[in-house]
């Protein structure tokens, strides 16, 4: 599914990635952990096609994303249809006046009818407990809420993966728990789901394999939850 | 009690395939990405400021004396005295720096002459031929101002020559906060053209709600960092007052802008 060699990402003069090398499988759930800086919401960006990389090749499905061939519809329609992201910064992607409209933009683009749409969107926010919020403007909400809205946002359009940039920022324990207990449920699914954490045991009941990046941008371990169980160092350093 | 189970449609796993038949995407949302991803570009880019040593605010002072008199003058001497002097101080700048100055030269100067060449049909040929000299001259004057300055080293400039406080405090926040707008309207379109798969967008409608977003954001962003400074003790007259001392390296351009300054009076009326 996801095949990155030798990945360079640079902002400027500064590095973003180093030198990444990553295979992720089809149905896969992987956690990305390490510190602030180490570059996980690059990767994201980066499977995502939003940035391309300086060097290195990136595959998805056996098709090269790079900066040319993103600028073709056909390629960057293909990678965000297959893609659900929901961003770190919540706030900046709700764009719609109301959270019913939010929920409902993904789908109408898609060009599903109306009543598909509808039950899509009572779905989303029956499953993350926010019928509430229906008819609030997502501007309004709080860093939480918003948090909420962007995860049903991704969902309503049902991609076969879902990346999630620290989806349990600002969440309450409750929801901590709800969106815990949807990803687990995604991934009976059989979705590919990539999801970051500053805490381990936020994703260690849902993840088959956890990327550890290190502070030089650089991926320092790619271990599964047994070994991870089984190094005590280690999982002190993942423990918060 | 709510159902928790996952709703039929999201069980299934749908696996695309990719279509080669040609989709139009709303090319203006691409557009609008790359203006900021350059703008962004823009703004990260480090200043290749040098160890100027001379004070904020003469330096700010002489390029705006140099700005006046240059418009001031019809002498062609005067004009090249001029060009000659800049020219000798930019020989003091490395050649990374003078390889940007006249990159920003360059720009500059095409995006305003384009407005003066009509005159040249329409005008009398040789005044229009001056009047381009004279404004190449004051281009390279601001470029270079700007090269050897940083945006905080004209605030510095402006506190120390007393330009009222709110003028300065709305120039400073603008200045810090236009790159977090920037980059918060470029995460706002990625989120518009992650989910912009098949049908074609409304334009005006989505841009729209974008600007909407990106005004209601910058005017929650001022606030709460008026409100951050405000608890911090900060009050629009500022206790400490910036001087306006001399230091020794300010000697030289003192002596830049007398040479100017008799030039012009000599031969520059």
């Amino acid at each position: 599914m996801f095949e990155l060699s030798n990945i360079e990402f640079l902002y400027q003069n500064r590095i973003g990635l180093n030198n990444l090398n990553l295979k992720i499988n089809d149905g896969e759930t992987i956690g990305i952990m390490g510190p602030n800086g180490c570059g996980k919401s690059t990767l994201f960006k980066l499977l995502t096609g939003l940035i391309t990389a300086k060097d290195g090749i990136y595959k998805f499905n056996n098709q090269i994303i790079n900066a040319k061939t993103i600028k073709k519809a056909s390629v960057a329609n293909y990678l965000h249809q297959s893609i659900g992201y929901v961003f770190q910064n919540s706030s900046s992607q709700l764009f719609n006046e109301s959270v019913t409209a939010e929920l409902s933009f993904g789908p109408l683009q898609m060009g599903l009818d109306q009543n598909e749409i509808n039950q899509r969107v009572t779905d989303c926010l029956k499953l993350l407990h926010i019928e509430h919020l229906a008819e609030r403007v997502p501007y309004q909400l709080s860093g939480g809420e918003q948090k909420l809205v962007a995860i049903a946002s991704v969902l309503t359009m049902n991609p076969p993966i879902i990346i999630m940039d620290e989806p349990f920022n600002g969440l309450s324990p409750k929801y901590q728990k709800i969106v815990q207990k949807i990803l687990i449920k995604l991934k009976d699914a059989n979705k590919t789901l990539i999801v970051s954490s500053h805490n381990y045991y936020y994703i260690n009941e849902v993840i088959d394999r956890c990327l550890i990046f290190n502070e030089n941008h650089t991926l320092k371990n790619d271990l599964t939850p047994i070994k991870i169980e089984r190094d005590n160092a280690l999982k002190t350093s993942l423990e918060y | 009690m709510p159902n928790d189970d996952l709703p039929n449609w999201l069980k299934k796993t749908n696996h695309l395939e990719l279509n080669n038949q040609v989709v139009k995407n709303s090319r203006i949302i691409q557009i609008n990405l790359n203006i900021i991803s350059f703008f962004i570009k823009h703004f990260q880019n480090e200043p290749l400021i040098n160890n100027n040593k001379q004070s904020a605010w003469l330096k700010l002072i002489s390029m705006l004396i140099i700005l006046i008199l240059v418009l001031c003058s019809n002498s062609n001497r005067f004009i090249w005295s001029v060009f000659i002097i800049i020219l000798l101080q930019t020989c003091q700048l490395s050649v990374k720096q003078i390889e940007r100055l006249g990159h920003n030269f360059i720009k500059m100067f095409l995006c305003s002459v384009i407005f003066v060449i009509p005159n040249i049909i329409i005008g009398n040929v040789s005044a229009t031929l001056f009047f381009i000299f004279r404004l190449a001259i004051v281009i390279l004057n601001v470029a270079y101002f700007l090269q050897i300055n940083s945006w905080q080293q004209i605030i510095i400039g402006l506190k120390q020559l007393h330009c009222p406080n709110l003028i300065i405090l709305v120039l400073d926040i603008s200045l810090k906060y236009i790159h977090t707008l920037a980059i918060f309207l470029q995460e706002n379109l990625w989120a518009v053209r992650l989910r912009m798969v098949g049908k074609p967008l409304n334009n005006q409608r989505i841009i729209g709600k974008v600007f909407g977003q990106l005004y209601l954001n910058s005017k929650k962003y001022t606030s709460e960092v008026f409100n951050a400074m405000l608890l911090r003790g900060y009050k629009i007259s500022s206790v400490h007052k910036s001087s306006m001392n001399l230091k020794k390296a300010d000697y030289s351009l003192i002596a830049t802008n007398l040479i100017v300054i008799i030039l012009f009076i000599t031969i520059g009326i």
